[in-house]
């Protein structure tokens, strides 16, 4: 518009003609930018969602835990298989018991539960102190132990106990009294075990893309209640943890990946790295040689295959007692390992809850890891 | 009595009703103010200074006035016929039978005939 020639008295200068235009062409111009960052993002969205899930992988395993689930008449179960330097998925198969029957259902990954396999945790913590040493000896006495009232069982308790073992073999057996013994050697009395756990990135991922209704693993500690010796007696071993099968993946793939843990992803991507070193490499070697003689001496035997060497550890954990209630209790039983055990390319998790007695990871959820691991083998060659 | 408005300099103060001023027009330094009686008074102050105490003094009021061009300030109130081809603007009182005939730019009256015509849109 050119320059007025005419004013109005006691008036702006500017006509508000003069306004719409210079702001028409800021709306259009905020339009466009919107629309072309939209556009860019659709387009990377294009390549993002592609799916890590070996689809082959996914039914074998999905039949072989379906078959142990039926046998053991379980409630639900999980089973998941992570390339350990990656992080990509390449199983995930979540099951539970709806209407009398075993059915996929997705939502279990995300369910919190305590867990038999913060025993290995434990004890990972406990060597990465640098305190404690595989060949110390603990005294698990007659399998029982009396803490200001509170007794702790070992699961041979009632044959004796194992009295006195090498730290190394409080994991092999997964004695509590051992664990809670070198976890007391390690850190006294106080919050240095819970800082560990931190340190240590125990707990994440706290979100996985794709995996919905998942929160960060977590656990009671000394800042958050009145302290008392027996809740480090009892945390080490396992209560008042709340953290689901993946996150524990998680933890152990760090170790069977020399103590980089990487984020586990089913779509395709970058390898996103949680915790460059969760604890020094010498611990770390400590550990791994440790899970090879769970599953070579100890209670994991059943998890190992004839085609591979592979380590882990077992975790069976009374989760709900119901006993009072005329009911069964519920039972976790666990395994969690990686193969080969020289070159760690997988780690497996399975994790099954069922009712009543007997229960152990060891005999239950270790054949299932065996299985997997020999399908795995058996696919690649 | 109906609102005057003074304008004042060194030497002088003038005090007159709005309503009486037909238009101002300057050329430079002075300025010229006519009344619809024909009277006619010169002010040794620039255009840009009289629009000021017009505004400064009636607020709202001073809307009846519009400035065109640089040189010329008239009461809308008067204004009687616009040619734009002819460049004249004539101002007229309706009940005296003077008129004055003024000339503009081109562009000026053009823009002023369409002020009013938006008016009574």
């Amino acid at each position: 518009m050119i320059e007025n020639e005419i004013q109005v008295l006691g008036t702006s200068h500017k006509k508000k003609n003069r306004f719409r235009p210079v702001w028409w062409s800021i709306v259009v111009v905020i339009t466009v930018v919107l629309i072309a960052s939209a556009i860019y993002r659709l387009g990377r969205l294009e390549k993002t969602y592609v799916s890590t899930i070996n689809s082959g992988l996914q039914m074998g395993v999905d039949s072989l835990l379906r078959e142990k689930m039926f046998e053991l008449n379980a409630l639900s179960g999980q089973a998941i298989v992570m390339d350990v330097k990656s992080g990509e998925v390449k199983a995930l198969v979540g099951i539970s018991r709806r209407d009398g029957a075993l059915q996929v259902d997705e939502n279990v990954f995300g369910i919190q539960q305590e867990s038999g396999m913060v025993q290995g945790v434990s004890f990972m913590a406990a060597l990465a102190s640098r305190n404690v040493h595989l060949t110390d000896s603990v005294d698990t006495k007659d399998g029982v132990l009396t803490i200001e009232g509170i007794t702790i069982k070992d699961h041979n308790w009632y044959r004796g106990g194992y009295q006195t073992i090498s730290v190394e073999q409080a994991l092999h057996v997964s004695s509590n009294i051992g664990i809670y013994e070198s976890v007391k050697r390690a850190f006294g009395k106080g919050q240095g075990y819970f800082d560990m756990l931190k340190k240590m990135s125990y707990g994440m991922p706290d979100s996985i893309e794709g995996i919905s209704g998942l929160k960060k693993g977590n656990f009671l500690s000394p800042k958050e209640r009145s302290w008392d010796d027996t809740y480090l007696a009892w945390s080490c071993i396992g209560y008042d943890h709340a953290i689901v099968p993946i996150q524990m993946l998680t933890f152990y793939n760090a170790i069977a990946n020399d103590g980089k843990m990487v984020k586990p992803r089913i779509y395709e991507g970058d390898i996103e790295v949680i915790n460059p070193q969760i604890a020094d490499s010498a611990s770390i070697k400590a550990m791994q040689y440790t899970l090879e003689g769970v599953v070579s001496h100890g209670l994991g035997k059943l998890a190992s295959s004839g085609f591979t060497k592979a380590a882990g550890t077992t975790g069976t954990f009374q989760i709900y007692s119901s006993e009072d209630e005329g009911l069964p209790n519920i039972y976790s039983v666990e395994f969690c390992g990686y193969f080969p055990a020289d070159a760690p390319k997988y780690s497996i998790i399975v994790n099954m809850i069922k009712p009543g007695y007997p229960a152990s990871g060891g005999g239950m959820a270790g054949p299932v890891f065996r299985e997997i691991v020999d399908y795995i083998v058996k696919e690649q060659n | 009595m109906k609102k005057q408005i003074i304008i004042s300099s060194t030497n002088e103060l003038v005090r007159v009703q709005p309503e009486r001023i037909v238009y101002i027009s300057s050329d430079g330094n002075y300025s010229t103010m006519v009344l619809h009686d024909q009277l006619e008074h010169l002010f040794t102050m620039n255009l840009a200074h009289v629009q000021q105490e017009l505004e400064k003094q009636l607020g709202e009021k001073a809307q009846m006035f519009i400035r065109i061009g640089k040189s010329l300030i008239i009461n809308r109130n008067y204004i009687y016929k616009i040619n734009v081809g002819k460049q004249q603007l004539v101002l007229s009182d309706m009940v005296l039978p003077q008129a004055f005939t003024l000339s503009a730019s081109k562009e000026a009256l053009k823009q002023l005939k369409q002020l009013l015509e938006d008016e009574i849109k």
